[in-house]
């Protein structure tokens, strides 16, 4: 599936709404990044309604990786007795976007 | 040609606010929106976001329900233990008592005015807490101090299972709370520790795993754990809300990365929901039912605030008519 990528900050209660999401698969990603269907009338709608900036998916990547390469650093960063607390504290993986 | 009046027997009415409760088919012209809208029921389950938490945090504990519900403990962007304590509306969250000891990885069971938050870590500790809606003090402590543990059931009725040291495999202790004091309870088949868990104490389920992930889940029945139906897919780490027998599983890890997978239990098989949650994430808090659930905090790259709620397929929802 193709898709197509915006900004929007999450206000909370109406951001997305069940008539949003039984319409179409909304996927956040870090720095407020948002991924829709590329050829859903409805997805555009919601990005109208959100106010959402769209942007590539070479500008989506790229927000993306620098809050992943933030979380990293953060991470890097913990004491080492923090880092072996085992609560999935594997260090911050890259995330591809589709 | 049929007319709204000649069904119902009445015209659409005007009002100021929506309806509730939604009877299905229902039209009505919401007068402080200008919008007309429907009560419509359905097909799949979905997620909607929710109110942000004031304090992102992650293995945090929950009780209550969709619109009355209770967000406790934690750690925060700083991954510090946390003492607050937020309660949500069904549309927002706003701060309640803090907890006495602060702690993560803890487990929560109970209602927004009658909860009950016990164990957490690492370190491990057993204490338990009791809140009335207000504050909390002190509980029965528990046999063994743990985290990453499930619970379920009441203030007075609480079940504690699972959970580390060691977190892997994790323990398979359970002990029952009467309001007072922990007793041992039958232990689970296989041990568990970052995993979900729901339902009471005579009927609670226990879903998945953490390191590895693991798709198998166990039921209680007051006495002894049982093998139940296996996950579609293995996971650890997630949040789950509702009963033995009509159970919801969602969010968590799997195969190094988080998940918005949403799975939901009738009591003998799983089924993958259509959607998933819009956020990925693992170390979520979840209550609620398996149509009326509430998924609220954890981690993505990042401890985060984003709340979301989940209506299930058959429930009713309200729909505004649009010309499109």
């Amino acid at each position: 599936m193709a898709y197509k990528y915006c900004v929007a900050e999450c206000w909370g209660k109406g951001f997305i709404t069940h008539g949003d999401s039984s319409k179409f698969q909304v996927s956040g990603f870090p720095g407020n990044v948002w991924q829709i269907p590329a050829n859903s009338q409805d997805a555009n709608l919601w990005v109208n309604k959100v106010a959402g900036s769209w942007k590539t998916k070479a500008e989506a990547q790229a927000i993306v990786d620098e809050q992943v390469a933030i979380a990293q650093a953060a991470w890097d960063a913990l004491p080492d007795e923090q880092k072996q607390l085992p609560i999935g504290r594997q260090r911050p993986t890259a995330i591809v976007l589709e | 040609m049929a007319t709204y009046k000649g069904i119902n027997g009445f015209a659409v009415q005007s009002v100021a606010s929506d309806p509730s409760p939604l009877d299905e088919g229902q039209v009505w012209y919401n007068n402080a929106t200008y919008a007309f809208k429907l009560a419509a029921v359905t097909t799949v389950g979905a997620w909607a976001s929710g109110g942000n938490l004031g304090t992102a945090r992650r293995g945090l504990a929950g009780a209550g329900t969709q619109t009355s519900g209770l967000a406790t403990g934690g750690e925060n962007t700083s991954s510090t233990p946390v003492t607050a304590t937020e309660e949500y509306n069904g549309t927002s969250w706003s701060g309640g008592g803090n907890l006495t000891t602060a702690r993560r990885n803890l487990a929560g069971a109970g209602t927004q005015t009658a909860a009950l938050a016990f164990a957490g870590g690492p370190p491990a500790t057993g204490t338990t807490e009791e809140y009335d809606g207000t504050s909390w003090s002190p509980g029965g402590t528990m046999g063994t101090a743990r985290y990453g543990l499930s619970g379920a059931g009441t203030q007075t009725a609480g079940l504690a299972f699972g959970g580390g040291p060691p977190a892997t495999p994790g323990l398979t202790n359970t002990e029952e709370y009467d309001g007072s004091s922990w007793t041992s309870g039958g232990s689970m088949t296989n041990g568990r520790s970052y995993f979900a868990g729901c339902g009471t104490q005579t009927a609670a389920l226990a879903i998945g795993r953490h390191s590895p992930e693991v798709a198998t889940t166990e039921a209680y029945n007051g006495t002894s754990w049982t093998a139940a139906g296996s996950l579609n897919n293995a996971v650890g780490i997630q949040a789950a809300a509702g009963i033995q027998t009509a159970a919801l599983s969602f969010g968590g890890f799997r195969g190094g990365a988080n998940t918005a997978q949403t799975e939901l239990y009738n009591g003998t098989s799983w089924t993958t929901n259509p959607t998933g949650m819009a956020t990925a994430r693992r170390g979520l808090g979840g209550v609620g039912t398996q149509n009326l659930a509430l998924g609220f905090g954890g981690y993505t790259t990042a401890q985060v605030a984003n709340t979301e709620e989940f209506t299930g397929p058959g429930s009713p929802v309200t729909q505004t008519i649009t010309t499109s």
